[in-house]
Formats: structure tokens, sequence, C-alpha cells
């Protein structure tokens, strides 16, 4: 086998770690916990002469919240997130949706930034995040720049970075008062990756009326599709009036904005279907968690 | 050079830049307890700890053990003096062939250090990331559970010495 390797490089601080991405442009890689990258570089699914090693900075891994947002550093792991499940009802969801994740080994390496910029069409944790109206942060050597995190997403393991970005933080703004979250999936066993999934994040005011909605389905297009037509159906609703009627007619929009194929693990027919079960499930599941808290 | 510091040693070690964590390991420390399986994150064959934290070594970069205290199954325990986590294994028969047991021994103490006095149900989801292709994991999950009462020392041997003719 002809020898293939790369350079190693190994900043300390984001500034460093910027540069070093400017001065060797695409060449170069980032290699966050690097979970799906060895795999892509042991299959020949990706070549680059620099590899520029995250984890050696500290200050891109941190979960906290912050005036009225819920903040993530890129280079926090997917197990970070178990473990400051405490923190919101909203890190309580993501870390619910961490757990569903490959295994506990390896959420301590995975990190939410990688989960992000691999932009899987089947990444558990961008429903979620989409549908609680996360925006991400990306750093250049000109700047900073800050987009809704469903403009991150271009499609298959396509982002919006520039050659010389970096994605620095996940933030949720706007989630202080009464939140909740939840995500479910489709899947064969807990190590697999979602045939179909379904995240739903509602907000009420102090009368218990539903002030904002979010909806999100993954693995059913090539990037995470919102669902406007069911947030529009919960909007504006009091928590005491979300019936069943409510979230099958949510369901049933789910279901009609996903674009779903067929393939070897399963038919179009049926994510279609379970989309609008996740989905009403979800919507269930976040009255519940709010009801408990009223 | 890369130093590592591994099971309460430090080595200095030439790793080129795309080698994994395990194959250094392995290879060049003869570490063969770190077994490689998979070697995709799948399987926690290669289970190690760093910093006292589960990992999969087969995903990490030989580079990227700089700086960290690396535990292997040759840290925990001698063939003389075993770790009683590797008693119990032994005690409730937990494995076959044996490949996959180190890695379900490197999680079992990561898990226990955090949660020493586990349900059934609890260890059963803690062995969850560790695939035993022998199918032991009933066996293992029991191992678990009696490696906690060994660690918290109310752990009674199932094996009686000097008694004859006697029916489990």
């Amino acid at each position: 086998m002809v020898n293939r390797s790369f350079e190693y490089l190994r900043p300390e601080t984001i500034g460093e770690a910027v540069e070093m991405k400017a001065a060797h442009g695409t060449r170069a890689r980032f290699w966050a916990g690097g979970t799906d990258m060895m795999l892509l570089w042991n299959r020949r699914e990706v070549a680059f002469d620099y590899c520029i090693d995250l984890t050696y900075v500290p200050a891109l891994r941190y979960i906290e919240c912050s005036g009225d947002a819920l903040r993530i550093g890129a280079m926090a792991s997917l197990d970070d997130l178990d473990l400051k499940s405490d923190l919101n009802p909203l890190a309580a969801a993501l870390g619910h949706t961490a757990r569903l994740m490959c295994t506990k080994q390896t959420r301590t390496i995975a990190t939410v930034g990688g989960n992000m910029c691999h932009a899987s069409p089947s990444a558990d944790l961008t429903p979620p995040l989409v549908a609680m109206g996360a925006r991400c942060r990306l750093l250049g050597p000109d700047g900073e720049r800050d987009l809704p995190l469903e403009d991150f997403h271009l499609g298959v393991n396509e982002t919006a970075l520039a050659e010389s970005e970096m994605l620095t933080e996940i933030h949720v703004p706007g989630v202080d008062g009464k939140v909740a979250a939840h995500y479910d999936r489709v899947a064969r066993t807990v190590v697999d990756i979602a045939l179909v999934s379904s995240a739903v994040f509602i907000k009420v005011n102090a009368g218990n009326r539903i002030e904002r909605a979010g909806v999100a389905l993954g693995a059913v297009a090539p990037s995470v599709i919102r669902v406007t037509g069911a947030e529009e159906t919960l909007v504006g609703r009091d928590l005491s009036n979300v019936n069943n009627g409510v979230t099958t007619t949510a369901g049933e929009e789910a279901a009609s904005a996903a674009r779903a194929i067929s393939d070897i693990r399963a038919s179009k027919e049926y994510r279609t279907d379970m989309v609008a079960t996740l989905t009403a499930r979800a919507i269930r599941q976040c009255i519940s968690s709010l009801e408990g808290t009223a | 050079m890369t130093r590592l510091n591994v099971n309460g040693q430090s080595f200095d070690v030439d790793v080129k830049a795309h080698e994994i964590l395990s194959d250094v390991l392995r290879n060049q420390l003869g570490l063969i307890g770190v077994k490689v399986s998979c070697a995709e994150g799948e399987c926690g064959s290669c289970t190690i700890l760093v910093d006292g934290v589960p990992a999969t070594a087969c995903l990490m970069l030989g580079r990227q053990g700089e700086r960290h205290e690396i535990t292997t199954i040759e840290g925990i325990g001698t063939h003389d003096e075993l770790h009683p986590i590797q008693e119990a294994f032994v005690e409730e028969q937990g494995f076959q062939c044996g490949f996959c047991t180190p890695g379900f021994i490197m999680m079992a103490k990561a898990f226990l250090d955090e949660n020493p006095n586990p349900t059934e149900e609890e260890a059963s989801m803690a062995m969850s990331g560790n695939i035993c292709r022998c199918g032991a994991h009933p066996y293992i999950v029991k191992s678990v559970l009696n490696a906690a009462e060994r660690m918290q020392g109310r752990h009674e041997s199932k094996r009686t010495t000097g008694s004859t003719g006697a029916s489990a």
C-alpha cells in the first residue's frame, strides 16, 4: 500500500486554528472528534495534507446558559451534552438525543461541531437544534458571521463554510422561560443511524399560550426540513387546547413536507407515515413536560 | 517524538501523523490487550480510559494520546493480582472466546467508578457500547454486578472451598 499520511497540526487557541486553516486552505481539514473523519480517511474518501486537530483548543469546549441563550462550543462532545442534561429543558432534550447516538465510548470523542460539519442528512442533533431555532457562529480570517443552522446545511455533506472558516459555536437564542423539546427517531438498534426522525420545540408564555413552535425532520431529504405548516398549527394555541386532533394535523403537515425516498433500509411510504407518528408523539411529549412545569 | 503516558509510565514513541492510537498501543508499546475488531467505533473492543473516561482507541490518532493519562487492561490488573472486575468476569464466566473481554472490562471500570452500585438495567445499558460476538451478554451483565459487590467489599465467592458434594 502506498504510504499516505498528512502533517499533524495542533493549535491551542481559536486564533491559531483559523490562521493555520487560512495558511493551508483546501489542503487542510479541521479534525474535531474525528469519529467520521477517521473512517473517511481510512476508506480513502477524503484527502488532505494538513490535519488541524482541534481537540487541544479548550476555548471551543463548553455548554452553558448565558442570558436567554443556550450556547454550545463546537468541540463539546456528545457525552458532554449527556452530562449537561440538567442545565435546562433544551439541554435535557439534546442530552436525550445524544444518548441515542453511537456508544458511550465514542460519544466521549465525537463532537457537536463535527456532527454539524459532517452534514449527514440523518445526523440526530440537527432536527432538535433546527426546531429550537439554533444558529451557528462561523469564524474566518475576515471576521465572524452568524447564520441559522438550517442555512448552514446545504445538502449531503455540504455546509455553508467558506474555505478558511471554522464553526465555533451553536447557540439557541430566546429560550429562557417555559420551553420544551423532544426528538425521536426510527432506527433498528441503538447504534443505527436514523431511518427517519422528527423534533419538536415549544415555548409558551406566562399564560401557557404557545408563542413559538419548531418542527424539524431528519433523514427525509438531503438536509433537514423545517415544517412551517406544523408550526403554524401550534402557535397561538393554549397548551390545554392541543388535543389529539391538533397533533394529528401537525403530523400530517410533517408527512406532506417530507420528501422521503425508498432504499434498502425502508420504503418511502413507511418513512412518510412514521414522520407523522413521530411528530405527533414529540408534540405530546413536549406538552406533557410543559404541563409538568406549568 | 510523541510522549504517551500509559498505565502510569511515560513513553517516547515515534508516531506517524495518521497512525491510529490503538495501533500505536499494540504495535509500539506491545499492549495487545487493546483489541481491534471493527476499527470503526462500533464494537468497543478497543475501549481504553483516557483520563478515566472510556474511549474507542480506534477512532483516535496516536498523537491525540499526548498530555493524557491512558489506561489499558494491562494497567488495571496483573496475572497474579487480578482486578476485582477481572475476578468477577472469571467467576461469572462473562466471556467465551475472550477477544472482546478487555474492552468490556475497561468499560465496566469506567462505569463502576461513576456508578458503584448499579441496577441490572443500568449495567446492561452501560455495556451496550461493546459487542460480544459469542453472545455472552447476560453473563457479562452478571459479571458487572458481581464486580460492583466485590469493589464494595460485600461479595461472597460462589466457590466454596473444602466442601464436598455440595450441589449449587
